[in-house]
């Protein structure tokens, strides 16, 4: 009886487990299904370096790149945002606040971690964007730059949190050695312990740069929307993930717009997948080096 | 003997059965213009008369008139009017669509109220709207940067706006994108070198409209067809209606429908 | 208000007829407006729904005229005018001749894949190879003759069947060197035609041909053949090209009793199959391959001939066929073209040229074409044809053959002028 019930446990878990694996096979299957026909009509070649997307005319245009400049760009602006945000916010926290401080700043960040990006592409694009047009004399506030703040603004807590436990495991021996030969406090800081935590800091980084580039409701709200391949900050911009957004609900199925962007999915997929191998490779080459076995 | 007595008693039932609970049923396809308008009316008959069974799909003009030829529809929904060469494919099927105006759908061009300009020629907002004007004072305005914003391109009125003001021919790839008429407004609300274009209904103090070619967007001269950019929205049928296909019809026409058409920013006919 | 709106309508229906009227009406409704008659809403109705109406009566009238027969039923024929000059060395006078022929013919479809052909046409004989009528007998009434009778399946959109007497030899022949373009045979025919894309074609076709049905014996002549072939049509369409390779399967022939319609030796024609003396049934089999090919090309710019016209169009044909299972089993024609690919507006013309060389046991003397030596098998000799465009549908064309035997050596020449009229 006891073993009959154990072993229905057991399977119930290991499915439950499993459903996870299935579900990614699932979705790695569908989209290369789904996106494989586009390339009967369309050359790779053409759709990843072609710079006009304009897939509702006649003849339709499949051309990625101002979508993946978009991207690119987006995701760079929010890096050069959550960065110094994120890794400062972590040094600040681990090295300098006091437990007070401690107190008050860890819930804020956390709770950031957890504002819907919804919440922030309104925000943005009520608040945000109307301010910085009329403080920088722009145009118009809806191009690449607010997003890229906003952006920043969102992968922070993830790339705070990260470095946070990187910083975290640098043992307490490294620095009551450096302290020992005498070395001060910003010595320490910027000699030993960030070079310690340093492939932590790089998987936080990188985490975050996933974060941005995978963010849907704010691009879409916020960045413009215009596909052109940016040439300066403030020009609009159409990232991959707002062209699929806003795109899905009306491309006919079965079409070649529907494949394309699933093509488009695929193109991002792999590139988050990419990321996160790449955080994965990173991360673990860092827990090996402190010490941590696997 | 018995079993094979059963089953044809059964299949006599559910043909009998079967038959009053399809009678109602109505199938709508095709434009997604007219589709927002289709929908609110379907919803508000069906409350009306709980026996009416009313679906309503997309697909687009062309796919719900080659439905309604091919009687797999029994309204198509039309943001244009019938091709010659549909009228001819339906007399080969022993068709006969039927056009009943349900609507006209005008389209403002609308800019930030500061912006000095009364009106603007068809071919100034083409040029505009396609790339080759990228600033104001080309217009006659002061020397500023153009914002255009557009629709996403799944949008009817996106559709609406490329045939009758730019004949077809591409949005410049620098316009910003909104994905509602509502969002469009907003926009040129904020922004002093905006201009969009939206639905009549959509039209507020928030913003300022144009004239084209110097006749003002309203519902007088969207009904007596001298502003440019406007076009009928139609129901098509097989030949003259009857049933409960009539009695939706009617039912959109009538004041009250018309009053939804008008809630969703078109220009009613009443 | 609805009652006015009626009087309205039927007055608006009489403006309705003319799409000129358009403004006036426009006109109309805008006074009933502004004097309140109409509100902007039903004038709009009425503007948009008198199109509309106008659309629909046009639509109707063009199409709801025709009978449902007219639909089932397509029509076609033609009637072709002869004179023609015969000078054969085996007659002693030469012979003046005219001659017309008429072929009428009704495709009718069955159901959405089958069509079933009919033809009728003149001729002074049951011959196979000819439709002509000589005008002839102080007048009498000349005789019509059921010319073909098929049934066609279309099974999908890559193979179609036909069985019946069929209209023109179910296989390609860019020549009518090995098979008179008059020949109607009896059989099943399969043709499989698969377009990979726009320039290309693959095409096989298949079948059975029924020689002859003796009540007497069991073993009745028949021929079966296959034909794999390609046609490559270039991106412009300028150029196109069509190869094929046909094999001839005789059953019966060796050893059975000779066919009819061969050359008449009245005429001065000759029959030239070997035949086994003693029996008078043929002394080989027939079995051959027979290759061809057809090559056109539409040149990029017209090349002006003094006093003769524009050549648009050259184009190269030839074919080859060896009887494998008979000594003398040898011919061949090549040719050239030029002028218009296709001779449809008056001015238009085409000139042909081909020599030939067929030896006596090369084909059946039954099939080839009648117009060279009576049809006989080992001969040779040139033909040209020149055709030109006097109206649409009208043509005149002029044949000239000059054959001579590979046996005896004597020569016929045969002029030919027509006029062709298509229906």
């Amino acid at each position: 009886m006891r073993c009959r019930k154990e072993k229905l446990i057991r399977y119930g878990f290991t499915a439950a487990a499993f459903t996870a694996l299935v579900f990614l096979v699932g979705i790695v299957a569908v989209l290369f299904t789904e996106a494989l026909p586009l390339f009967r009509k369309v050359r790779v070649a053409d759709f990843l370096f072609g710079r006009v997307w304009y897939p509702t005319g006649e003849p339709a245009d499949f051309g990625i790149l101002p979508l993946i400049a978009g991207s690119f760009w987006v995701t760079l602006g929010a890096l050069l945002v959550c960065v110094p945000l994120g890794v400062g916010s972590a040094l600040y926290l681990n090295e300098l606040a006091g437990p007070k401080q401690k107190a008050v700043l860890k819930p804020a960040v956390e709770i950031l971690a957890g504002v819907p990006s919804i919440v922030y592409g309104f925000f943005g694009m009520v608040v945000i964007a109307p301010l910085l047009q009329d403080l920088l004399g722009l145009p118009i506030g809806l191009c690449a730059f607010t997003a890229s703040l906003i952006l920043g603004l969102m992968a922070t807590p993830t790339v705070a949190s990260v470095a946070e436990d990187a910083l975290g495991f640098v043992p307490r021996s490294f620095r009551e050695a450096s302290f020992a030969l005498g070395a001060d406090r910003w010595r320490t800081l910027t000699k030993v312990v960030i070079p310690a935590a340093g492939s932590g800091i790089s998987t936080a980084i990188i985490l975050g740069m996933s974060r941005a580039i995978g963010e849907t409701m704010t691009v879409l709200m916020v960045a413009g929307g215009a596909a052109i391949i940016p040439a300066s900050a403030f020009d609009p911009v159409r990232p991959m993930t707002s062209a699929i957004a806003a795109e899905m609900g009306e491309a006919p199925v079965g079409g070649e717009h529907y494949h394309a962007l699933f093509a488009i999915a695929l193109v991002l997929f792999l590139v988050t997948f990419v990321f996160n191998i790449a955080a994965e490779l990173i991360s673990r080459r860092f827990r090996l080096k402190l010490g941590h076995a696997r | 003997m018995k079993i094979k007595m059963n089953g044809i008693t059964a299949a006599l039932l559910a043909a009998v059965l079967a038959a009053p609970a399809s009678a109602g049923k109505i199938v709508m396809e095709g434009s997604t213009t007219v589709l927002p308008i289709a929908q609110k009316a379907a919803e508000a008959y069906m409350k009306r008369s709980p026996g009416a069974e009313i679906v309503v799909r997309g697909g687009g003009s062309g796919v719900g008139l080659a439905s309604l030829i091919d009687g797999t529809c029994g309204i198509a929904n039309a943001s244009r009017a019938i091709k010659s060469s549909e009228l001819d494919k339906a007399a080969k099927k022993k068709r006969a669509p039927k056009a009943h105006m349900v609507a006209m759908d005008g389209l403002s061009v609308i800019v930030h109220p500061s912006n000095g300009l009364k009106g603007l020629s068809l071919a100034q907002i083409r040029d505009i709207f396609t790339g080759r004007i990228s600033n104001w004072s080309k217009v006659g305005g002061p020397d500023m940067k153009i914002v255009a914003v557009s629709r996403d391109s799944a949008s009817g009125t996106f559709e609406a706006f490329g045939e009758l003001a730019l004949e077809k021919k591409r949005v410049r790839p620098d316009a910003i994108v909104q994905a509602s008429n509502q969002g469009v407004a907003s926009v040129v609300a904020r922004t002093p070198g905006a201009i969009g274009y939206v639905g009549l209904g959509y039209l507020s103090e928030s913003v300022k409209a144009l004239e084209v070619n110097g006749i003002m967007p309203s519902r007088q001269t969207v009904l007596s067809n001298k502003y440019p950019i406007s076009r009928p929205l139609f129901m098509y049928t097989d030949g003259v209606p009857q049933g409960d296909i009539k009695g939706f019809i009617d039912f959109v026409k009538s004041a009250e429908g018309q009053k939804l058409a008008e809630e969703e920013g078109f220009v009613g006919l009443r | 208000m609805k009652g006015l709106k009626f009087v309205l309508a039927a007055a608006l229906a009489v403006f309705s007829a003319s799409a000129a009227k358009a403004g006036e009406l426009d006109l109309l409704l805008d006074k009933m407006v502004e004097k309140g008659v109409l509100n902007g809403g039903e004038a709009q109705e009425i503007r948009i729904g008198t199109r509309e109406e106008v659309k629909s009566e046009i639509s109707r009238g063009a199409n709801l005229s025709l009978p449902s027969w007219m639909q089932v039923f397509k029509f076609k024929g033609d009637l072709r005018l002869r004179y023609q000059y015969n000078h054969n060395e085996n007659k002693k006078y030469s012979q003046h001749r005219s001659r017309y022929r008429l072929r009428f013919g009704a495709d009718a479809l069955v159901t959405d894949r089958f069509t079933v052909s009919m033809g009728l046409g003149s001729g002074s004989s049951t011959d196979s190879r000819s439709t002509n009528q000589t005008m002839t007998a102080n007048f009498t009434k000349k005789s019509i003759w059921i010319d073909y009778a098929f049934a066609d399946y279309t099974a999908t959109d890559w193979l179609s069947l036909a069985g019946g007497r069929m209209k023109g030899v179910p296989f390609w022949s860019p020549t009518d060197m090995a098979w008179d373009n008059d020949i109607n045979p009896e059989g099943a025919a399969a043709r499989v035609s698969y377009k990979p894309d726009a320039s290309k074609e693959f095409f096989l076709n298949g079948g059975f041909l029924l020689l002859n049905e003796d009540v007497a014996i069991s073993t009745d002549p028949y021929m079966m053949y296959g034909q794999p072939g390609f046609t490559l049509v270039s991106a412009d369409s300028s150029l196109d090209m069509k190869v094929a390779a046909a094999y001839y399967g005789y059953g019966h022939v060796r050893h059975g009793n000779q066919l009819s319609n061969r050359p008449s030796t009245s005429e001065g024609y000759q029959n030239a199959n070997t035949t086994a003396t003693a029996a008078q049934v043929y002394e080989y089999g027939y079995d051959a391959l027979h290759p061809s090919l057809e090559v056109n090309y539409t040149l990029p710019s017209q090349v002006a001939i003094p006093y003769l016209g524009n050549i648009a169009f050259v184009g190269a044909f030839g074919e080859y066929i060896k009887n494998i299972s008979a000594p003398r089993g040898r011919g061949w024609i090549a040719g050239v073209k030029f002028g218009q690919r296709a001779v449809t507006e008056p001015g238009q013309w085409q000139l042909r040229y081909s020599l030939r060389r067929l030896e006596k046991n090369a084909v059946l003397d039954c099939y080839p074409d009648s117009d060279f030596y009576g049809g006989s098998t080992g001969v040779r000799g040139h033909r040209a044809t020149l055709s030109v465009g006097l109206a649409r549908n009208v043509t005149v064309d002029s044949n000239y053959f000059h054959a001579k035997s590979l046996s005896s050596n004597r020569r016929e020449q045969l002029v030919q002028a027509d006029l062709n009229f298509k229906f």
